[in-house]
């Protein structure tokens, strides 16, 4: 290859490796600064690196007495609300999806057509509407009501049901032909190759949990039902001004298991987000 | 096995359809129809007896001034964010489909944001924007240009939450359109190249239009998500300065929830469904005159 040739690889190289830098500042800025005394994150005085390094900021988030947030409680009710709302949707999308792909029975078509249509009817439409529904089942401010709109996903079914018309059919008539019923074939041999497709549809049903701050804004109204992205706003307005490095710590524990289940499952993250438009 | 319909297979259906349908129709299609009969009526929460009005609530939407206001800013910020994300999403992929050291790394630092709730990204982005302490116009001063204001000033603000939504986004162009271009086969740029086509060309007539269904995707994604803006403008902004960054869903939770006039945000909320129903049919319209004109 000629020397230009390099040289104009270089220098894209040199492009991407900057605007990739821009990027990563402000998630490794708040990370550097959770460990900085407050003088060293705004001032004069500021620095990158800490160079009095300090742990009073986690000190603070784990010291709850009289502080108006408990960052360990909502970390926990995201923890439970995120990890039920995955096994829910992998297990009510995966037995839907298999029905579709693979069972027959009267009206398939047609509730599959209508399960599409609701897809194009955003989640902001019936916010109205749900929030009365839960009000009425007198459920407002429960774990139920942060969880149960996350529970299954029209999407998921989607996704695994293309998944699943994917698998040959001679596999499954050899599970029959054994004598398998349904419920064992969808086990033992649905189920395991469906593996990829389950992982993909896990990180966006824990991604849209973890992270959804509408909702629980709109049906959380005491302290300790508080999911992370709500406790979050909470923190800020009490500590924003007197303490950047507690509210930065506080922010660090909302976006680091994502980031940290990012970092270890790169793979299945971005073929899960890839995955979605090329065959949406 | 009797292929009998409704008798026994059709029984093991239901039982593997019933755990997610019965919450489907609890917590989707139920809210889908009760919020359209809402919209016609001027249901409250706060007493007053719900009363059917017919259109009542809708011809009130076009008259009124808080939601004009708020539909101009959603569309300002669809304006600006749409071709902003899939314009650098599409730079992006272009610059990261070769091989280059630490790629892996390279491709991360722009997906890592788009895992970061909202409330994050508020607290980081008001840091990084603070018109006096703030990252950004630190190094402004330092590259010895004025410092700016920022989120405090109306004419500017909308165009920092356009800024934040492409740091915060931009991971899922980025990734959609790689994988886009990866499908591409290689041999394709191989036989233009022998035909002699410049880099630009093989853009322009290979990669773009074998690119097309998957920048339809994007845009249309990008699109809907645009006009259901709403967390991260409330959480920096609240709708400031003198409610230029005020967009529709803000509007919806503050009629629906904060004065619960259930009936009214019903309204909205359906009005900004017919309104995205609406741009796709025109955009994929669009789209497919400009296919078979070529």
């Amino acid at each position: 290859m000629s020397r230009r040739w390099w040289a104009r690889r270089g220098a894209l190289w040199l492009v991407a490796l900057a605007l990739a830098l821009a990027w990563a500042v402000p998630l490794l800025w708040v990370v550097s600064s959770t460990l900085k005394p407050q003088h060293e994150i705004v001032g004069p005085e500021r620095r990158w690196l800490p160079v009095q390094p300090t742990l009073e900021h986690w000190r603070n988030i784990a010291d709850t007495e009289g502080r108006a947030v408990n960052v360990g409680r909502a970390f926990l009710n995201s923890v439970v609300v995120a990890l039920v709302s995955t096994l829910s949707t992998l297990a009510t999308s995966s037995l839907a999806a298999y029905a579709f792909a693979r069972l027959r029975f009267r009206g398939r078509q047609a509730l599959f057509g209508v399960l599409l249509a609701t897809l194009m009817i955003p989640n902001e439409v019936i916010l109205v509407p749900l929030f009365l529904q839960f009000h009425r089942l007198e459920l407002l401010n429960s774990y139920a009501a942060l969880i149960l709109p996350h529970a299954i996903s029209v999407l998921g079914v989607f996704l695994l049901r293309q998944f699943m018309l994917g698998i040959p059919g001679d596999l499954l008539d050899a599970a029959a032909i054994d004598g398998a019923g349904a419920f064992r074939t969808y086990r033992h041999v649905v189920l395991p190759l469906t593996r990829p497709a389950m992982a993909t549809l896990s990180v966006f049903a824990f991604l849209g949990s973890w992270n959804d701050f509408l909702w629980p804004l709109i049906v959380v109204n005491t302290p300790d039902r508080q999911t992370l992205p709500l406790a979050l706003i909470t923190f800020r307005s009490a500590y924003q001004m007197l303490d950047y490095g507690t509210v930065l710590a506080a922010t660090l524990v909302a976006v680091a298991p994502p980031l940290l289940f990012f970092l270890f499952a790169q793979r299945y993250v971005i073929a899960g987000i890839s995955r979605t438009g090329l065959k949406g | 096995m009797a292929a009998r319909r409704g008798g026994r297979p059709a029984l093991v259906a239901w039982l593997f359809l019933l755990p997610f349908l019965a919450p489907f129709l609890v917590l989707w299609a139920m809210p889908i129809v009760h919020g359209l009969y809402l919209s016609l009526t001027n249901a409250s929460l706060t007493g007053a007896e719900e009363r059917f009005v017919g259109p009542a609530n809708y011809q009130r939407l076009l008259a009124d001034p808080s939601y004009r206001r708020a539909l101009a800013n959603t569309v300002v910020f669809v304006v600006e964010n749409v071709p902003v994300l899939v314009v650098a999403g599409l730079l992006l992929a272009l610059l990261l489909n070769q091989s280059m050291p630490g790629l892996a790394l390279i491709r991360a630092a722009f997906v890592a944001p788009y895992l970061v709730t909202a409330s994050a990204v508020a607290i980081i982005w008001q840091f990084v924007l603070d018109p006096a302490t703030g990252l950004l116009n630190v190094w402004l001063a330092e590259v010895g240009l004025p410092a700016q204001r920022w989120l405090s000033e109306p004419g500017q603000a909308m165009g920092a939450i356009v800024l934040i939504t492409l740091w915060w986004r931009v991971g899922f162009p980025l990734l959609v359109l790689l994988a886009g271009l990866q499908e591409i086969p290689g041999e394709l740029y191989e036989a233009a190249r022998l035909d002699g086509a410049g880099a630009w060309q093989r853009f322009w007539r290979l990669t773009l239009p074998l690119l097309a269904p998957v920048l339809l995707f994007v845009l249309i994604i990008r699109l809907i998500d645009s006009f259901k803006v709403f967390a991260q403008v409330y959480l920096v902004t609240g709708g400031g300065p003198v409610g230029s960054t005020r967009v529709l869903i803000q509007y919806l939770y503050e009629v629906g929830f904060q004065d619960f006039r259930s009936g009214y945000a019903a309204a909205i909320g359906w009005s900004l469904f017919l309104i995205i129903l609406g741009v796709t049919l025109v955009q994929m319209r669009w789209l497919r005159r400009q296919d078979s004109n070529e």
